[in-house]
């Protein structure tokens, strides 16, 4: 099978790892990424008062492109572009003042271009890996395909916040008591940790503003993931892994009896069970480095 | 042959405004029997009424329905009219718009329901070439004095008792193997602080043995035909396997080598396939669950039979189907817990120490499965912190259900008081985003519970519940001095929303009474005639339309009964019709 995949901005930079490991395992089942041509920036985030109607005009713009492309779906891997895509389609085709106004504005931009426009009305489905993993090619599936299985290897399973919410919107699963990333993991052969932090916040964008409240919500995150004994906390969130990965130095200054814990995208540990071949692993981006663990428990 | 006409208010353009009254009438046009669909701006003028009785003159319609307003005022303004015409109340019939009207929906959904519940109408007209009416025996103005009630809770128990000691029978029809309901499974009432079982057993012995009281456990109602004054019912008494000569020794239950998780102390206990739910049980007959009995196909075990002194088990005992002619009926079918599915909230179902306030009373019952003691499902334990966290799922648009379930507020202080009574040295919290105390004495039972018992009182959502180390860690806030709060709690209490039990849409089926989007039974007039459902002749008691608490559900079967017994009452409105020819 094929998907249009939108990689977005931080998968092609600091976060190079998810991108290629994500592209490589779906490779190795079956599901073959075609990067769309010519992307441009998701929005980053979704503007939450409908003034900002122009900040729906990028994901809006995209969405166009990829129903150019003659797809009928649009992959992501990364939450911010997921919620933002989402999202915008959602206002596309449930707010018909939003679904207008942002025609208006595309329509002019095509026909300046010189080309032609036809009103989008959100026909292009926005789909995450995790739910083609789970709805299209299934975790049965995944398992027989498995081949290095994660046996020993605790998983403490994060979801952070864009991914799920807001439930009506995103409607991957529920937004308060989710499984996709447990059933993955426990598909992988992981030993799935109960972890009742998994969809607290990371702390986000104030990781920039207020970086204080932040490192203290990250903190929580990691250290009950320690204290509950993972080996590996799993994210699907590239400012999630910032918060929680590249600041666990300061939290180990900050904070006493502070155990780091690596922190790993889904796809590194899906390409990893795959036996995916060993270039698309990046593991000096990593802060904490999950090498260790990896080679005494996962038997890597 | 003389068909139906239809008449259409429009309440000066109120109705219009929520309902596509053309629609209505073009949809009920295309029912064969209608001849005619007359709109008019409002009916109960003086207009209106003219036009209505030149239509019937004019027009010679065999029956009418009138789609307008609440019954009370089509007995007030239409009913004379429809006498004059020598039209009898099986040819007339109304139809509340209103109650249609009042659902939070699109127009297009109201109109839908409008035109169903008029084609349901429709089908119970009798036009006169149908049938020759015949005079029935009991009655002599063709009301059959004998009551249905729907439900053996206390509701049901109530409104049986007050109409069979009016003198007129009554059919008690339950599902489950005893009457009680939910109020038999409750510890103590607030505000007083009785025992339930105290205040409802009399109730149930005295119904139960009524010489005026038919009462049929195991059985439910499967079919309604008719209309106000002579309804005939289908009750489907579904095998007991238990003869009536039972002596409720309980020797069977010895013998039975079957385990089913006992659903009357809400799941904390075990009992076996042949049962009786409670030591109270009305009637005193035990009964066999034959969903998980061994014995019934095939032949496999048989060991309760080889014990039973007086024979009263039987094996091959068959489902009966009896018709049953009655005048009134009242429906009080209840409540139960909000069932969660597959997503658990706050750990419900997947914590054996996270429980529901319907589970804690069990508890707290003297009856109950630890014999009063406070324990933990897990492990026995007493709890020494145990947090109630009220409005699971009510007042919650997005995940639940929107409406407040009405008894919580107060079931919850009556918990943590009791456990604090039973737990001195026990911390009782509860979380709760207001306090509904409305009724008598209710607001004093609250600040009695903070001030003399100690409960703490946090204003605030929880976020999250989960297990650590054998605790169950529960986090949320306290709003007033803007605090997050962390507590290890030894057991969680969730006071989940009520619904509507789940017979409800059978009931709704079979009588083709009106239900509003969470499968409450609409009122035809939620202050001038509470306990009216939307179909004449047949009443509304407790749950069944909406959160009731006890002392309210009693007040509603009294008045429930009080309408019984007054149309039981009352003289003849007129004369059953002689048989008319039609002219050649």
């Amino acid at each position: 099978m094929e998907y249009l995949y939108y990689p977005g901005c931080t998968l092609v930079d600091t976060a190079r790892n998810f991108d290629r490991c994500g592209r490589a395992a779906a490779r190795a089942l079956d599901v073959e990424l075609v990067e769309m041509p010519d992307w441009t920036c998701c929005g980053t985030t979704f503007p939450l008062t409908n003034r900002k109607i122009v900040g729906l005009v990028a994901p809006v713009r995209t969405l166009v492109n990829a129903r150019g492309e003659g797809y009928e779906e649009l992959l992501t891997l990364c939450s911010f572009c997921y919620n933002v895509l989402k999202r915008a389609n959602y206002a596309v085709r449930n707010r018909g003042d939003e679904r207008m106004r942002i025609n208006a504005y595309l329509e002019d931009e095509f026909v300046r271009a010189g080309q032609e426009y036809d009103e989008y009305e959100g026909e292009v489905e926005v789909v995450h890996l995790l739910e083609v993993l789970r709805d299209t090619v299934g975790f049965e599936s995944v398992t027989a395909q498995v081949t290095r299985p994660l046996t020993n290897l605790k998983v403490a399973p994060y979801y952070g916040c864009l991914l799920l919410r807001p439930q009506s919107e995103i409607g991957l699963d529920d937004a308060d008591e989710p499984t996709v990333l447990e059933d993955l993991l426990g598909a992988l052969g992981c030993d799935v940790i109960d972890f009742p932090h998994r969809v607290e916040c990371c702390g986000s964008y104030l990781g920039l503003s207020s970086p204080d409240i932040a490192l203290q919500n990250s903190y929580e995150i990691v250290h009950t993931a320690s204290r509950l004994g993972a080996d590996v906390l799993a994210v699907v969130c590239p400012l999630c892994a910032y918060n929680l990965d590249l600041r666990q130095e300061e939290m180990h200054q900050r904070f006493s009896g502070f155990r780091q814990v690596p922190v790993m995208y889904f796809t590194e540990l899906l390409a990893l069970a795959l036996e995916v071949e060993e270039e698309v692993y990046s593991w000096e981006r990593h802060a904490v480095d999950p090498l260790p663990v990896l080679q005494t428990v996962g038997g890597i | 042959m003389a068909g139906i006409g239809i008449f259409v208010c429009d309440c000066d353009g109120e109705l219009s405004e929520r309902i596509d009254l053309e629609v209505l009438g073009s949809r009920l046009q295309e029912h064969p029997d209608v001849v005619d669909v007359i709109p008019h701006p409002h009916l109960c003028s003086e207009a209106g009424l003219a036009l209505i009785e030149e239509s019937l003159a004019g027009k010679g319609l065999g029956a009418v329905l009138v789609a307008a307003c609440a019954y009370d005022l089509y007995d007030v303004a239409f009913r004379p009219i429809m006498e004059k015409a020598e039209l009898g109340p099986g040819q007339t019939v109304n139809l509340d718009l209103r109650v249609s009207s009042s659902r939070d929906e699109n127009v297009k959904a109201r109109t839908k329901h409008s035109v169903d519940r008029a084609l349901a109408l429709l089908d119970r007209l009798e036009l006169p070439s149908d049938k020759l009416e015949l005079v029935p025996e009991e009655a002599d103005h063709g009301v059959v004095r004998r009551a249905l009630v729907i439900g053996g809770g206390i509701g049901g128990i109530q409104a049986a008792l007050d109409i069979a000691n009016s003198g007129h029978e009554v059919v008690l029809v339950e599902r489950q193997p005893s009457i009680g309901g939910h109020m038999i499974q409750l510890s103590e009432t607030f505000p007083s602080l009785d025992c339930s079982q105290c205040i409802l057993t009399p109730k149930m012995a005295e119904v139960g043995r009524h010489p005026k009281v038919r009462l049929l456990t195991t059985s439910e109602v499967t079919g309604l035909e008719g209309r106000l004054g002579r309804f005939t019912a289908k009750i489907e008494r579904k095998p007991r396997y238990v003869l009536d000569s039972c002596t409720a020794c309980g020797d069977c239950v010895d013998a039975c080598p079957v385990l089913v998780c006992d659903q009357f102390n809400t799941g904390l206990r075990w009992r076996k396939a042949i049962f009786q739910p409670f030591p109270q049980a009305v009637p005193s007959i035990f009964a066999l669950d034959d969903e998980h009995c061994l014995g019934l196909f095939p032949l496999a075990c048989g060991k309760c039979e080889q014990v039973c002194e007086p024979g009263s088990i039987d094996y091959d005992m068959q489902p009966v189907t009896e018709e049953i002619e009655v005048g009134a009926v009242v429906v009080a079918t209840g409540y139960e817990m909000y069932s969660y599915g597959d997503v658990s909230e706050y750990g419900y179902g997947k914590y054996d120490d996270v429980i529901n306030g319907l589970q804690f009373e069990r508890l707290l019952s003297a009856s109950g499965p630890t014999m009063g003691k406070v324990m933990r499902p897990s492990d026995g334990r007493e709890p020494k912190e145990v947090v109630f966290i009220q409005c699971v799922r009510s007042r919650n648009p997005e995940r639940g259900k929107p409406y407040c379930s009405g008894i919580c507020c107060m079931y919850t202080a009556k918990h943590a008081m009791l456990y604090k009574h039973r737990v001195p040295d026990g911390q009782a919290f509860v979380f709760y985003m207001d306090i509904r105390a409305g009724g008598k004495g209710y607001e004093e039972f609250v600040q009695r519970a903070m001030e003399n018992d100690g409960v703490m009182y946090l204003r605030g959502r929880v976020s999250k519940v989960f297990e650590e180390n054998g605790r169950i860690v529960v986090w949320g806030a306290d709003t007033l001095v803007g605090k997050r709060i962390e507590i290890a709690a030894d057991l969680v209490v969730l006071a989940t929303a009520i619904v509507p039990n789940d017979g409800y849409e059978s009931v709704a089926q079979v009588t083709d009474l009106a239900a509003d989007e969470h499968g409450f039974f609409t009122a035809t007039h939620g202050k001038a005639d509470p306990v009216g459902g939307s179909v004449p002749g047949i009443y509304l008691v407790g749950c069944c339309q909406g959160p009731t608490d006890i002392p309210e559900t009693v007040a509603q079967a009294s008045g429930a009964a009080a309408k019984v017994c007054a149309l039981f009452a009352a003289e003849p409105k007129r004369a059953v019709p002689e048989p008319m020819l039609a002219e050649a």
